[in-house]
């Protein structure tokens, strides 16, 4: 073929041109480290690092969520240790104040000694259930943190022989409200790490049994009901034994029963307070007696002509309080010890619960490391750059480069007129 | 006996003749370097030879030869060639001016290794995730607000950078149209020349070389062929319309639409039809400006009122920490001005569209449940034609069964469950017109599914039926005013902004959900500050909960999903200009080889014709000195 000169200059650029852009090439990938540098280089690899960032993104933020999951249900756990360790010293003292070792003289250590450490104790779980987390907020309150989730009632009282005539502790109620917080441990997976203090400091089992005969009851429209903040839905038509059956087939600690008045009770099978609601415009539970008309929130809302019966963790204490006070030693021992049983279980109970969830956290706290190592890894594989193969390259396009760049010149300059006379 | 003085004149045309081998040689150097010049020979020929058969003959040996002529200049020069170069340079400025202008998108969306889009997603994901962990925390209030305003002005920017690439595509067409027009006068010009010179007999090689260069530059422009049916008439065609015939040419003009925001189109200025074209650097940045850019301009807009919608929806339902509720967290323009959704979409100045966007049903459903009804569900498609779809559903389909089968028949319309567990269906970007974008086209169910199922519609039937092209149409949803966004403003990535609210006092993010009380059907009442179960919904939102973004089911998806068309997109006009090049190369190469100057092959003929030219030099002394014998010694005393 013939060749002109404008042939040879025209290839001669062309391939260093070509090089150039090699060179350039390798140049970027090892400053930057990255093998691409545009979704243009390596579309399927750009939409994999897309997917591989997003996943690395979100086990950052479930691992965060993680570590503040587990130092909440951490210190709910410390706060229950020092509750148990009150509880079995307070045990102690009513098996003692029951066995009647102490006979002193009118029973005084029963109503001073034992009586005023009662107290003490009291206080000191009040101030146990109103603890706060680092951020000072209280931790069992529920959602509720602009108030304190246990309030002390007292009233002025004939004190304790021998104490210092004041206000004594009648009751503690519960201002909070039974919402959990949960954490997101993963894509979809949520944990809660606190639990209602009208759970855990609760007693014993707590039951709502409704004065109203219910016989004639048939429900007028569909309506929802929540208890325990669980949603049951009530059909138009459905009787009092329909309810029944909804009540107990809802995934709630609570069991409902037909007594002989035709009246409905409520009762829990593990001790917590019962949370009642009509929602959504209902009136189910206020036709059926167990809730107040005019109603306030829950949990002060059960019908006054409703018989409520449960105790918590401090009405079980002011019980035993007040029957020191009226040295009524059979029911210390008997119904006394038996609550204050109970509500060990209950702590036990909720401690156990606590751990179980712990451990889920730590075993799901290794996975996420895991995970993060692997996709670390194969965000590496797939768009970092081998450096050692690179700069290998990188000196071969080099030589290549410098071999075309010495015979390019050696061909372009000779031309006929060089060797004509 | 031949004449006298005929030897000399012998002498003298082959002087003349070398003379004028020199020098076309001499321009064929002096071109060397140009590269749309094809090399010139001249072409020698014997002079006519005495003696003509006739009656007046010499009686001498004939013919006797008479030297030579310089007959013509011939051109080399390979049209076949030239045709081939033409077409590949067309394609290759089809797929550069493609190349560059995605490669500027890429620039713009910085994936995969700048701050994207997609970082911007992730911090608010996280700030919403931290939120639902503090709530009560102004601080991680705070945070959030600053994410989201991050993620608006992204948006914003990147529209506006896409939106000016475009513009700066209609530019470039307006330009290169004028050059285009520039060219073909130029064309007509030496069309003029060209033709007189050929009529008196000349080979006006230059100017056909001249000529083949402008159509060179015009191929890079638009697909152009050249007629070769007439000698006499050069005509240059841009597919089968003419744009050069001999001394005429037709003018193209460029005509604004404004039914496409004054994108302009090219037109035959005399007959005002459209110019049809296939290839080229103007098609080509036409297929950018309105198909490329316009589709990624869509995907932003699409993302940014999905986003928008999504969690407003969630927000408006939640509580902030000082109780407010129903409170948007983005700003919402509307396409409509009326509280009925009603716009005016042919512009003649009464309102025939009702432009809703989505619509939320009033009943929790599970998705799991059988349905145990049966009935057709229909929807008309986004196109031109407002094709309808038919989905039909039976008692043994469940709620997810039915989800699916309207989202995978890709009607226009994308269907799913939002945060209470009821159906929301929401349109998605028209095939048909980008005004017409997000604007749900028709909801019809024979069956109960829609009406008292999910709580949409009021009624079943073609009664019943949703339509948009009707004004008032608003009537025929039973679900709640609050739980139907009306369609967006134009251009929603342009207009993206947290609400003054939101922006005035954190505190009013609704992080906390609440509940109903009295039977409002509304929620009314906040849950303790500590709920943070609003955000983890606006979390979930934008995440791993199908909530449909166009007929993607993620927002993650939908962002992966529009990077992997463009880096594809790219590559392929990458990929497909490079071909191109090399073929140019490959050639170019082979026409130089046919018509480019090689200058020892000049410097070798130079040494030939100047030893020819000193030899014909030398026979005219020879003839001199015969004459000289003649003159001086024959007959002299």
């Amino acid at each position: 073929m013939r060749i002109t000169n404008q042939m040879t200059n025209n290839s001669l650029v062309r391939n260093l041109g070509r090089q150039q852009e090699d060179l350039d090439e390798l140049h970027s990938q090892i400053g930057t480290g990255f093998k691409f540098r545009k979704p243009s280089d390596e579309p399927a690899n750009v939409t994999n690092g897309i997917f591989f960032k997003n996943r690395l993104h979100e086990l950052n933020q479930f691992e965060k969520n993680l570590a503040d999951g587990k130092s909440r249900l951490q210190q709910i756990d410390g706060v229950l240790e020092t509750v148990t360790d009150i509880l079995q010293r307070v045990r102690v003292l009513t098996v003692q104040a029951a066995n009647g070792i102490y006979q002193g003289d009118k029973g005084f250590e029963l109503e001073v000694a034992i009586g005023r450490e009662i107290d003490e104790h009291l206080k000191a779980l009040t101030d146990l259930a109103n603890s706060r987390d680092a951020t000072g907020k209280y931790i069992f309150g529920g959602h509720t943190i602009d108030r304190k989730p246990f309030e002390i009632i007292e009233t002025r009282q004939k004190g304790l022989k021998g104490l210092f005539v004041k206000d004594q502790i009648v009751g503690v109620e519960y201002r909070g409200d039974i919402g959990e917080q949960i954490r997101e441990i993963d894509k979809g997976e949520y944990l809660g790490v606190t639990i209602p203090g009208n759970k855990v400091f609760w007693g014993t089992n707590m039951s709502v049994t409704s004065a109203k005969d219910s016989y004639e009851y048939t429900a007028t429209s569909e309506q929802k009901i929540r208890i325990d903040g669980v949603e049951i839905s009530i059909s138009a038509g459905d009787k009092l034994d329909d309810i029944i059956d909804k009540i107990n087939t809802a995934p709630i600690e609570v069991k409902a029963t037909k007594l002989g008045n035709n009246n409905i009770s409520l009762t829990t099978t593990s001790p917590h307070q019962i949370w009642l609601e009509d929602i959504e415009g209902g009136t189910v539970l206020r036709d059926l007696g167990l809730i107040e008309t005019n109603a306030s929130e829950p949990p002060g809302n059960y019908s006054r002509t409703a018989t409520v019966s449960g105790l918590s963790i401090f009405d079980v204490l002011i019980q035993l309080r007040n029957d020191l006070t009226a040295k009524d030693q059979e029911r210390i021992g008997g119904k006394d010890l038996g609550d204050i049983d109970q509500a060990l279980e209950n702590i036990l109970r909720y401690r156990s619960v606590v751990g179980a969830k712990v451990n889920r956290l730590e075993s799901h706290e290794h996975r996420i490391a895991f995970d993060k190592t692997f996709m670390t890894e194969l965000l590496a594989n797939n768009e970092g750059v081998d450096l050692a193969e690179a700069i290998m390259n990188l000196k071969w396009a080099e030589s290549v480069h410098t071999y075309a760049l010495n015979v390019g010149a050696r061909i372009i300059r000779p031309t006929l007129l060089d060797f004509l006379r | 006996m031949g004449s006298t003085f005929s030897g000399l004149e012998v002498g003298k045309r082959g002087l003349s003749t070398h003379q004028q081998a020199l020098h076309t040689l001499g321009h064929n150097i002096s071109n060397a370097d140009n590269k749309a010049y094809a090399r010139q020979r001249v072409q020698m020929t014997t002079a006519d030879p005495l003696y003509d058969p006739a009656l007046n003959r010499a009686k001498v040996a004939g013919q006797i030869g008479q030297g030579s002529v310089a007959s013509y200049i011939e051109r080399i020069r390979d049209g076949f060639i030239d045709e081939k170069i033409s077409i590949t340079i067309t394609e290759k400025n089809y797929w550069s001016a493609k190349e560059e202008y995605l490669r500027e998108v890429e620039i713009i969306l910085a994936e995969p290794q700048g701050q994207t889009l997609r970082n911007k997603l992730d911090e608010l994901w996280s700030a919403f995730e931290e939120l639902a962990n503090f709530p009560d925390e102004s601080a991680h209030r705070s945070v959030v607000k600053e994410k989201a305003i991050g993620l608006t002005s992204r948006i914003e920017d990147t529209f506006k950078k896409l939106n000016f690439l475009k513009e700066q595509a209609n530019r470039e067409v307006e330009i290169k149209t004028r050059e285009l027009n520039q060219l073909a006068e130029s064309i007509r010009l030496l069309n003029e020349k060209i033709t007189k010179l050929e009529a008196l007999g000349d080979n006006p090689n230059d100017l056909y070389d001249k000529r083949d260069k402008l159509v060179e530059d015009l191929s890079a422009l638009v697909d152009v062929s050249i007629g070769k049916s007439d000698q006499d008439e050069f005509m240059v065609f841009i597919g089968q319309q003419i744009l050069v015939q001999g001394y005429k040419k037709n003018e193209i003009q460029l005509i604004g639409n404004a039914d496409y925001e004054g994108k302009l189109d090219l037109f035959w200025a005399n007959t005002k039809e459209r110019v049809i074209l296939k290839s080229g650097r103007i098609q080509g940045l036409i297929e950018v400006r309105d198909f490329i850019l316009t589709e990624k301009i869509q995907h932003l807009d699409s993302l940014a009122i999905n986003l928008v919608d999504t969690i407003n929806s969630i927000h408006r339902d939640g509580f902030g920490l000082n109780g407010k509720t129903n409170v948007d967290f983005f700003d919402v323009r509307t396409l409509s001005s009326n509280a009925f959704g009603e716009y005016d979409l042919n512009g003649d100045g009464i309102n025939d569209t009702t432009a809703i966007f989505r619509v939320s049903g009033k009943h929790s459903l599970d998705k799991d449940k059988p349905l145990g009804i049966s009935g057709i569900i229909t929807l008309y498609k986004n196109d031109e034609k407002l094709t309808p779809v038919l989905i039909p559903y039976s008692i043994d389909d469940t709620l997810g069964d039915v989800i699916r089968r309207i989202n995978n028949a890709q009607a226009g319309v994308v269907a799913s469950l939002n945060h209470d567990n009821q159906l929301t269906l929401k349109a998605t970007i028209s095939e048909a017109h980008p005004r017409k974008n997000f604007m749900i086209q028709h909801l019809e169910d024979s069956g109960n599914l829609l009406v008292g199922m999910a709580g949409i519609l009021t009624s079943s039937g073609q009664a019943g039926a949703f339509d948009a092209r009707k004004v008032g149409e608003l009537n025929k949803f039973q679900a709640y005013p609050e739980d139907i966004q009306f369609t967006p403003f134009y251009h929603p990535a342009s207009h993206i902004k947290l609400s003054q609210e939101i922006q005035n006092n954190v505190n009013s993010i609704a992080a906390s959900r609440g509940k109903d009380i009295g039977g409002v059907q509304d929620y009314n009442k906040p849950h303790g500050h500590k709920d943070g179960s609003n955000a983890l919904l606006i979390a979930t939102a934008l995440r791993e909960k199908p909530s449909m973004v166009e007929y993607q089911e993620t927002f993650g998806g939908f962002y992966a999903y529009t990077i992997a068309k463009l880096g594809t997109e790219a590559r392929e006009a990458k990929q497909e200009a490079e071909v191109r090049k090399t073929l140019l190369t490959e050639f170019e190469n082979l026409r130089q080889s046919v018509m480019g100057v090689s200058l020892d092959e000049e410097m070798a003929q130079m040494v030939q014709f100047q030893q020819a030219y000193n030899a014909n030099a030398r026979v005219i002394n020879m003839q001199n000195e015969l004459l000289d014998t003649i003159i001086n010694r024959l007959g002299v005393r």
